[in-house]
């Protein structure tokens, strides 16, 4: 990983925070009744981080991006429970998704790179699941799981389109 | 060596997800309690001392000696009372919970029908359908299924469950297990209170109950205040429970069904008086005897 790759990524995790908590999270879209309703952006700085990073370089990088998330939302943990989740799934995400040429040395899997129908189904999954599972620990008793799917799936619908607003407006190309 | 190859990055994601549930139970209220919680009353311990931890201890000895004192001042209001005549004398006293005559305590006629204990809840519920409190006090302080629980403005409930030290109640808040006679003050009319009225939508509001079945002949006015009353063995007559905040006829139906606004806020509930009846045995004698007299009847039968 050369020295611009990781000041590119270092810069966009620091944005994206900004963006979630000084903005989204000021955002109540469902009003007092279902102020469940959140909308995830940060998940994307875990997506566009390079293919090459190792899994456990990727929890740890999760675990304190997920807490610097909690520490705004005075939800110590549970960000971070999701981040290093989602971290972890990512690399079998990744092997699944794998093209048939493979995927290039230092690149992101980003929607520039690896196409608009790959990174859709991509980012469809990855955000599914990390939302899912912030819910599934917000919620904390996983007996409840009609009330989880019930708080994923609109944040979800929500949040994929501005994952997808996000990849239009900025298009990282790494 | 080999195995931390290959199952390294599992491990080290369980130890991370462990440390994030860890940080998760530690420091939110919400999963924390969830956390500690389980269904039964054996953890009422833990709920206890949760609680207590939270308030001052000065506080909180002078708020148990006031909650008591107020049991025992409860006790000497004439709703707790049972006036007892001779065949010439009728002495009736009106349902009135608000003044203490001195007097009644001093003379031969007057029997105690209610006593209270005081109670503090340590668990509380009011977001689901059918919710339920936990208090401090069992079966040690002389609590018993099917006694009613008050609190200084309304009715909070019925005790489900007992153990020693404490007690499961069935709030007012449910809807499956949970319904009572109530009247409007003014004049008497009296239907049955309950939290939603049947096949309507739950919205989950812990300030409104219903009061149903008030005949359509009987005037209500908005504002009208809604005292129990007095009809079960559960609860004593005249205590206040909330006004009437709106009033419909659902289609179809020859009554009233009347929106209570609770005076009690069941939301931070925290001192509550269990009733007993002083003569709950009279009441099941007269009310349950001639079931046990059918029962021995078939059973004379079978042998």
């Amino acid at each position: 990983m050369s020295n611009t790759l990781i000041l590119r990524n270092l810069l966009r995790s620091v944005f994206l925070l900004a963006i979630q908590v000084l903005v989204l999270k000021q955002i109540s879209l469902g009003g007092a009744q279902f102020n469940y309703i959140n909308i995830f952006l940060y998940p994307i700085f875990l997506m566009f981080l390079p293919i090459s990073t190792p899994a456990w370089l990727m929890m740890v990088i999760g675990l304190f991006y997920g807490y610097a998330i909690d520490v705004f939302y005075d939800t110590i943990g549970i960000h971070a429970a999701a981040c290093v989740f989602s971290s972890y799934i990512r690399s079998f995400l990744l092997g699944i998704l794998e093209p048939q040429g493979g995927y290039k040395d230092g690149s992101s899997p980003t929607r520039s790179r690896m196409g608009f129908p790959w990174f859709l189904r991509y980012a469809s999954i990855f955000m599914l699941l990390h939302i899912f599972f912030f819910f599934f620990v917000e919620v904390f008793t996983p007996l409840y799981i009609v009330r989880i799917l019930t708080y994923t799936i609109p944040s979800f619908a929500i949040s994929f389109i501005f994952v997808m607003i996000y990849s239009f407006l900025f298009d990282p190309t790494e | 060596m080999n195995f931390l190859l290959r199952y390294g990055n599992f491990l080290l994601f369980l130890i991370l997800e462990l440390f994030s549930l860890f940080l998760v139970s530690q420091y939110n209220k919400k999963q924390n309690e969830i956390y500690q919680s389980s269904a039964n009353l054996f953890v009422g311990t833990i709920y206890n001392n949760f609680s207590n931890i939270r308030r001052y201890f000065s506080i909180q000895e002078i708020a148990d000696s006031l909650a008591k004192e107020n049991a025992d001042l409860k006790t000497q209001l004439e709703a707790s009372k049972y006036v007892a005549t001779d065949q010439k004398g009728t002495v009736l006293f009106p349902l009135d919970t608000s003044t203490i005559r001195p007097d009644t305590s001093q003379r031969k006629d007057v029997i105690q029908q209610f006593d209270y204990i005081a109670a503090k809840v340590i668990k509380n519920s009011i977001m689901r359908e059918d919710n339920y409190l936990t208090i401090n006090r069992g079966s040690d302080q002389g609590v018993k299924p099917g006694m009613g629980v008050i609190s200084s403005k309304g009715i909070v409930g019925v005790v489900k469950n007992v153990t020693p030290r404490f007690s499961q109640v069935i709030s007012v808040l449910n809807n499956r297990l949970f319904s009572t006679s109530a009247m409007i003050k003014r004049n008497r009319f009296f239907g049955s209170l309950k939290w939603h009225s049947e096949g309507e939508k739950n919205t989950h509001d812990p300030r409104y109950m219903v009061l149903e079945e008030i005949p359509k002949h009987g005037d209500v006015i908005q504002g009208d205040t809604i005292i129990s009353t007095g009809f079960s063995e559960i609860f004593p007559g005249g205590i206040q429970i909330g006004t009437v905040k709106s009033i419909r006829i659902v289609n179809g139906n020859n009554f009233y069904t009347l929106e209570v606004e609770l005076w009690e806020n069941l939301a931070n509930i925290e001192y509550v008086y269990v009733v007993n009846n002083l003569m709950l045995r009279e009441f099941n004698d007269l009310y349950y005897e001639p079931v046990k007299e059918t029962k021995k009847g078939k059973k004379a039968k079978t042998q």
